[in-house]
């Protein structure tokens, strides 16, 4: 190597700067290489350690969660050991109901994982943290609601959820507070926010998201916030979220709000609206209209129905067709006598393969 | 027998039920169970896992009714899938009971215990 | 005056080779970013699913075309896929085998009466029918056009607002589609996502599905092993957070319906159908300003056959390089656009003057220094510090792939497979990549040639390929 550092420095400019990057390359490989190497030995100890805990641990974890052990059976755990301890017990008390998961609340309390877990909360990297959130819904202590909804409000998404969804666990009475931080915070996807108000039940949600979806549609919110509500409806009871929905079907001029709306609301009272809304120039609200009309109509709608079987749309005439077929007093024989005096051919194509679906 | 792909719940299934005196033999996908099926001796009781690798528990369901001397064997479904149409799905299909996780150990004793009593 | 000439090409290819380098180890420094940020959030594997019940359901496209030692097998795996809610459309490309037969049988298929909804244009629909044991499988039957064709005409059976695009030969992961999806889940912009392709040679796999992760013996595929690992972990990775990565790998995508049937759907007269694809939604949004995400899922979820020997290799590269020559070129009004954002003006580029036109100023740079070397025109020390450069960031680049790997998935268990890969590393940049620039110089030479007349035969048997 020496008497290529030498004549490196002795070279034409070009030679001697290729000389160096190409040295810079295998320096860096190097470097890389050593890397890998270390990675592959934290990666192995890291699982040996696992197995030896898991050696010790699995028998008692199991054990602990079918009956009270004697807590001086006991080893101590270290700190890097906590988070093998944590997945463990985790993934029991998410398998589990019952008393078995007071038995477990109890191993941990006695092994003194409790405090480990607040330790992580605060100190641990996003991981652990994570980690710690779920373990707390568990654990069910009502002095850690405090840290939970400081983590409302933390930059990354997935803490934020972890955080609002073991903050109703541990004391549904929070809802009211963090219902509004998670709706409103748009880098949370609505299925995940969905989720979690479904966790939080009917009778909870109702009535707030009810308010929030006046006050929005008063306060002239963004039609993609209204339409992110309106699909939270989902989770709620209809009879205490219709009015307000009604209410915004009845003034909005925006086609996205008012398909929403329609996608929602399912009550006998809005089949006159429906069925004047099923004629609507816009095909996405025609759609939802003729969603709908297929869940409530009545015999009458029929005629109705079938008209769109030929609109100019095709997702229309396919719900159409659907719609007609999920009508309780329409039969299969029904949809073969109606698609033979059909002279749509499109219509003819569409209850065609609307009867197949359903025969099968 | 036990077919449950989640080792650190078989492993607790088994704890539970060598405690109350049974024998158990477990298979972690569907593959393993199916082979159970075909070359195993026949036990007194099945809990069945519906999400499973290669062969889902409904599949195993029907294979194991289709086996002579598997027939009569109660069968407990053990799992996720919460929804009515899955359960009715199961019982049509030949299950006895039906479990949903998160289940509470002492509760799947006390009906694999009932199961066994009934059966002659 | 020859002298200060010969100075001059030096330098070029010189400053050539380190950009090209520079560049790959730039994205291979963005890639080292998202990654490590991705895996520290995947350390805990218990957590709850915020997800379950939500995923949007999808419709799984598998174009067969003479498959019929295997199909059947591929679509029972395909069924075990967990996910909430997919349908899968074979899409018989009017196989001259008995395809459609074996179907039939293993799936008890009927005719179905489908309301076939024409929104691509594609060859002629000869039936459709649905299987009598699944309710969620169906097959098309149409006239022979191609794997873009047969593609439209699964997207205009879809019922479903994502579909993915499978090869039938493709080994997927169970829960390939649950990752594939996720990116949807979290950002209503996104129109497409694309997985990590792995090699499956040497792997033990049984029922569709893979059993046992291991290293090939030959060494054909353990050299591809590691493009792969190049290619997936910082081709793909670096260029995604910048939302400029131009290729989904046809093996296995997942995309918006809408979106592509707007788009136009898979253009039929070129070679690489998916690449070209892509790329064209990159510019109809970016000159529209419309906002939108392409994202990639570093996982590896689809495992494939790689070529054993190398006349099929060689017939691969060099479609891999035509088609990569026909995408940009159609797209060629997003270069420098001044719309064009980092797809415009980085991938696009880098694309361009390194993936497409680099085999000619790599080979001319060997076979240059050799001559003035031969000729006396340069030191023998000139020629061995230019070897050095070369060889020395090539094998730079891969063991940078070779790190992400093992910050990241580490899916080969044992430390005698990560030596077998570093020793492949080695080799592979003496002959191998040389013979690749080759391969691809052909491609390009092919694609110059105008071959167009070719491009339509070449394509119905040459994208079936594997």
């Amino acid at each position: 190597m020496y008497s290529g550092l030498d004549f490196a420095a002795n070279s034409e400019p070009v030679i001697r700067f290729a000389f160096w990057s190409g040295f810079c390359a295998v320096v860096l490989t190097l470097m890389f290489i050593a890397r890998i190497a270390v990675l592959r030995m934290a990666l192995r100890r890291n699982e040996r350690r696992k197995q030896a805990f898991l050696s010790v641990w699995r028998a008692l974890l199991t054990e602990s969660a079918l009956a009270t052990i004697d807590p001086s059976r006991l080893p101590a755990i270290s700190a890097q050991d906590v988070v093998f301890f944590l997945s463990y017990w985790n993934h029991l008390q998410n398998s589990l109901r019952g008393d078995t998961r007071e038995r477990l609340n109890y191993l941990a309390r006695t092994a003194g994982i409790d405090h480990a877990v607040r330790r992580m909360l605060k100190d641990g990297d996003n991981a652990e943290r994570l980690l710690a959130i779920v373990s707390l819904v568990h654990l069910g202590d009502k002095t850690d609601t405090v840290v939970l909804k400081d983590l409302l409000v933390s930059e990354q998404p997935i803490a934020c959820l972890h955080a609002a969804r073991a903050l109703l666990h541990i004391d549904p009475g929070a809802l009211g507070e963090l219902m509004p931080i998670i709706v409103e915070r748009n880098d949370l996807p609505t299925a995940a926010v969905a989720n979690i108000l479904n966790e939080a039940g009917p009778d909870a949600i109702s009535p707030l998201l009810a308010d929030m979806l006046r006050n929005a549609f008063l306060q002239g919110a963004a039609a993609q916030y209204m339409v992110r509500l309106i699909a939270l409806t989902a989770a709620a009871h209809p009879s205490v979220v219709y009015p307000s929905l009604c209410g915004i079907m009845d003034k909005t001029g925006d086609i996205e709000v008012l398909a929403a709306c329609l996608k929602s609301v399912r009550t006998p009272a809005e089949l006159p609206r429906i069925r004047q809304l099923i004629r609507h120039p816009d095909w996405r609200v025609r759609v939802h209209a003729v969603s709908a009309l297929g869940d409530m109509g009545e015999k009458s709608d029929l005629e109705l129905l079938k008209n769109l079987l030929s609109d100019s749309q095709w997702w229309v005439r396919y719900r159409a067709a659907q719609a007609i077929s999920r009508l309780p007093f329409v039969t299969v024989d029904d949809l073969n006598e109606m698609r033979a005096h059909l002279d749509d051919n499109f219509a003819v194509d569409m209850l065609g393969q609307v009867v197949s679906e359903r025969t099968s | 027998m036990i077919v449950e792909d989640d080792e650190h719940i078989a492993q607790l299934l088994e704890f539970l039920f060598q405690r109350e005196g049974f024998g158990t033999s477990c298979a972690s996908d569907g593959q393993a169970a199916e082979q159970m099926i075909e070359c195993g001796p026949p036990p007194v009781l099945i809990l069945l896992d519906v999400m499973l690798p290669y062969q889902d528990g409904f599949h195993l369901l029907k294979h194991i009714r289709r086996q002579p001397k598997w027939e009569t064997i109660p069968i407990i479904m053990l799992t996720a899938k919460s929804q009515e149409s899955d359960i009715v799905r199961a019982l049509d299909a030949g299950a006895n009971d039906y479990v949903v996780k998160p289940f509470q150990p002492s509760e799947l004793v006390a009906r694999v215990k009932r199961l066994l009593k009934v059966q002659p | 005056m020859i002298s200060s000439l010969i100075e001059i090409g030096e330098w070029i290819f010189l400053l050539y080779f380190i950009g090209l380098n520079g560049g790959y180890l730039a994205l291979n420094f963005l890639s080292l970013i998202s990654l490590s940020r991705l895996m520290r959030n995947r350390m805990i594997d218990d957590l709850p699913q915020f997800y379950s019940g939500l995923e949007p359901p999808i419709s799984l496209l598998v174009p067969a075309f003479n498959e019929q030692s295997s199909i059947a097998a591929s679509v029972h795996s395909m069924l075990q896929l967990s996910y909430q809610e997919f349908e899968i459309i074979v899409i018989n490309d009017g196989s001259k085998d008995d395809t459609l037969k074996v179907l039939e049988r293993e799936f008890s298929l009927i005719p179905f009466p489908e309301a076939y909804h024409q929104q691509l244009a594609t060859q002629p629909i000869r039936g459709v029918y649905r299987s009598t044991r699944y309710n969620n499988l169906r097959v098309i039957d149409k006239d022979n056009g191609g794997k873009a064709d047969s593609l439209n005409a699964g997207i205009n059976a879809a019922r479903y607002p994502l579909f993915c695009a499978v090869d039938a030969d493709s080994i997927l992961q169970r829960d390939s589609l649950q990752k594939v999806a996720q990116p949807f889940l979290e950002d209503s912009l996104v129109v497409a996502t694309g997985g990590s392709i792995r090699i499956a040679n040497g792997c033990q796999v049984s029922n569709g599905f893979l059993q046992k992760v291991d290293l090939p013996k030959k060494i054909l595929p353990l050299l591809q092993i590691v493009e792969y690992l190049r290619a997936f972990l910082f081709g793909r990775m670096g260029w995604s957070p910048l939302n400029a990565m131009l290729i989904i790998s046809g093996a296995f995508g997942l995309f918006k319906k809408n979106v592509v049937i707007e788009a136009g759907g898979y253009r039929t007269n070129t070679i690489g159908e998916d690449m070209e694809l892509v790329v064209r939604i990159h510019r109809l949004y970016r000159l529209a300003k419309k906002p939108y995400r392409i994202v990639f899922v570093p996982d590896p979820i689809c495992w494939t056959e790689a070529p054993e020997d190398l006349t099929t290799l060689k017939n691969q590269r060099v479609r891999w390089q035509r088609g990569l020559l026909e995408s940009l070129s159609l797209n060629i009004g997003l270069l420098c656009h001044y719309r064009g954002g980092a797809v415009g003006w980085l991938a696009f580029p880098f694309m361009l003057l390194f993936e497409a036109l680099g085999p000619i100023v790599e080979l001319t740079g060997y076979v240059f220094m050799f001559a003035l070397f031969l000729s006396g025109m340069i030191s023998g020390q000139a020629l061995w510090v230019f070897l050095f450069v070369a060889i020395g960031f090539g094998i730079l680049l891969s063991v940078s792939g070779l790190l992400l790997e093992e910050m990241t998935f580490h899916i080969y268990p044992r430390p005698r497979h990560l030596l077998l890969l570093l020793f492949v590393v080695l080799i592979e940049n003496f002959g191998y990549r040389q013979l690749n620039s080759w391969w691809r110089l052909v491609g390009l030479a092919l694609w110059t040639g105008g071959g167009k007349a070719k491009w339509g035969e070449m394509k119905r048997t040459g994208a079936w390929q594997k």
